[in-house]
């Protein structure tokens, strides 16, 4: 969840910083492998596309090392490229790409399926089933969520904000960020209790 | 340096004039290419190399077979059909020009009807692709390209 | 969705969750916790959808390689020095330009104008869905148009 960073965090942050500033190329390396869980993480919470995720975090890392001479250091590393994730993510162009191609692909509901990894814990094949299935559905859910709505529940489900840092993220009201989430929620409890 | 600007000006629209070729005498070749795109194993026919990244941005398909590979030698208002799987039928007609671009009209025709009607401005030298009527768990598409002379 | 019990809604429940009550609600909801199962459910199924979803987003699978991402990578150390011209260079500079353009059209070369690779004036079908599209690129035009 959403960690107070070390002083060793930050002194590494800053030089990292300094080091992509100067143009070193393995500091990129560093900067990909260091965040690139995360970002896709986000990406993917946002998009529900696995290749677009990808698309949009290679070309976050890319747009970050060109402009990391813009970087002011108000705010971590992590937020800044949390920033340029979402707002990739919201872009229109790749909203509209995203459709098209999702309405004329009849194997991403299959790729979605082979995402389900079995948990090594429970092995009990009922409770695989009715996991997997809760999983399944709960994505179906998640997949029907207005974007924005959506936008906060990933920002609150895995980075761990709080509705302060949501709405200074996304320029909202901290109440918007309240009531999104809470919606957010609502329609997916509903929509999981439907199927039950 | 307006006045320099006038004058290069001028020599251009000169030029521009004298490159419109004379209607009359122009001949239009046509190309039309009937491919197969569906969600099989990967395979991109070497014919369409040229368009494939194109279609690629756009449509999910893994497969892309190329069915037909048809040039016509058209002279304006000159309809040509070209059969088509599925008892589909593509007739291309080029009207006029306007500017460099050709106009055409296309027409899809299903068991003789007719369901599928378009008119473009197609730049010379250049495609169009047109799609897609389902066949064979995929779906077919027509590049269509057209070249004055 | 089961509601709570009468004392406190769904939404505050929501915010117990993600800690954003003020102190005092949080600990008085705290201890209705320990007794109202409507209450505590509501919890649990809350904090569940965050776990799960957390879990399959943790496992796409997806990784970038940065050797590979850098070599779509074009790193510049050193910015391009400014030249600046004199009126009389950039005078000749223009008109080779401009000949050089008006060569090639005139042959209809290589000059291309901009613009999709063909404008749509009309479309006339039975079909109820027909899209228009041009790729990023190279403006390709596609009319995609569903048969069903």
């Amino acid at each position: 969840m959403n960690k107070i960073e070390s002083n060793s965090d930050a002194i590494n942050e800053q030089d990292l910083v300094k080091r992509l500033q100067k143009g070193q190329e393995w500091s990129f390396n560093v900067l990909v492998n260091k965040y690139q869980d995360r970002l896709l993480k986000i990406a993917y919470g946002v998009t529900l596309d696995r290749e677009e995720s990808l698309e949009i975090v290679q070309d976050v890392f890319i747009s970050a090392f060109k402009n990391i001479k813009t970087f002011r250091q108000d705010a971590s590393l992590a937020t800044w490229l949390r920033k340029i994730t979402i707002n990739q993510c919201l872009n229109w162009k790749r909203k509209w790409k995203r459709r098209f191609k999702w309405h004329h692909d009849p194997i991403e509901s299959e790729n979605d399926k082979n995402l389900f990894k079995e948990s090594k814990k429970d092995n009990d094949p009922e409770t695989l089933y009715r996991k997997k299935q809760f999983e399944e559905n709960l994505m179906t859910a998640i997949k029907k969520l207005p974007e924005k709505i959506r936008l906060v529940f990933v920002l609150n489900a895995f980075e761990g904000l709080s509705y302060e840092e949501i709405a200074k993220t996304l320029n909202i009201k901290k109440g918007t960020v309240s009531s999104r989430l809470y919606s957010a929620r609502k329609n997916l409890i509903n929509s999981l209790e439907m199927k039950d | 340096m307006v006045r320099f600007i006038k004058i290069i000006l001028f020599f251009l629209s000169i030029a521009c004039f004298f490159s419109q070729p004379a209607l009359a005498k122009t001949k239009i070749l046509t190309h039309v290419k009937v491919i197969h795109a569906s969600t099989g194993p990967r395979y991109v026919d070497p014919g369409l190399k040229k368009i494939i990244p194109e279609l690629k941005s756009v449509f999910k398909y893994t497969s892309y077979r190329l069915l037909k590979d048809q040039r016509l030698d058209q002279h304006f208002h000159q309809k040509d059909r070209v059969n088509l799987p599925g008892k589909r039928t593509l007739i291309i007609m080029p009207s006029d020009m306007e500017g460099k671009r050709i106009r055409y009209q296309i027409t899809i025709k299903k068991n003789k009807r007719s369901v599928f009607q378009t008119r473009v401005l197609l730049k010379n030298n250049s495609s169009i692709t047109i799609g897609g009527p389902q066949f064979n768990d995929g779906v077919l598409l027509f590049n269509i390209s057209g070249s004055a002379k | 969705m089961k509601k709570t019990c009468s004392r406190y809604r769904s939404e505050d429940i929501s915010r117990f969750v993600d800690n954003e009550l003020s102190q005092a609600r949080y600990h008085e909801l705290a201890k209705h916790l320990r007794d109202c199962p409507d209450c505590r459910s509501l919890v649990e199924k809350y904090k569940n959808l965050t776990v799960m979803f957390n879990d399959h987003a943790g496992h796409t699978g997806l990784k970038i390689d940065p050797a590979a991402l850098k070599q779509n990578l074009v790193i510049t150390t050193q910015s391009s020095p400014k030249k600046i011209l004199g009126n009389i260079y950039l005078k000749l500079a223009s008109i080779a330009a401009i000949l050089i353009i008006s060569l090639f059209w005139f042959q209809g070369g290589m000059f291309r104008s901009t613009g999709p690779s063909a404008i749509v004036t009309s479309v006339d079908t039975d079909f109820s869905s027909v899209m228009i599209i041009e790729t990023q690129k190279k403006k390709h035009t596609i009319i995609w148009f569903s048969e069903t």
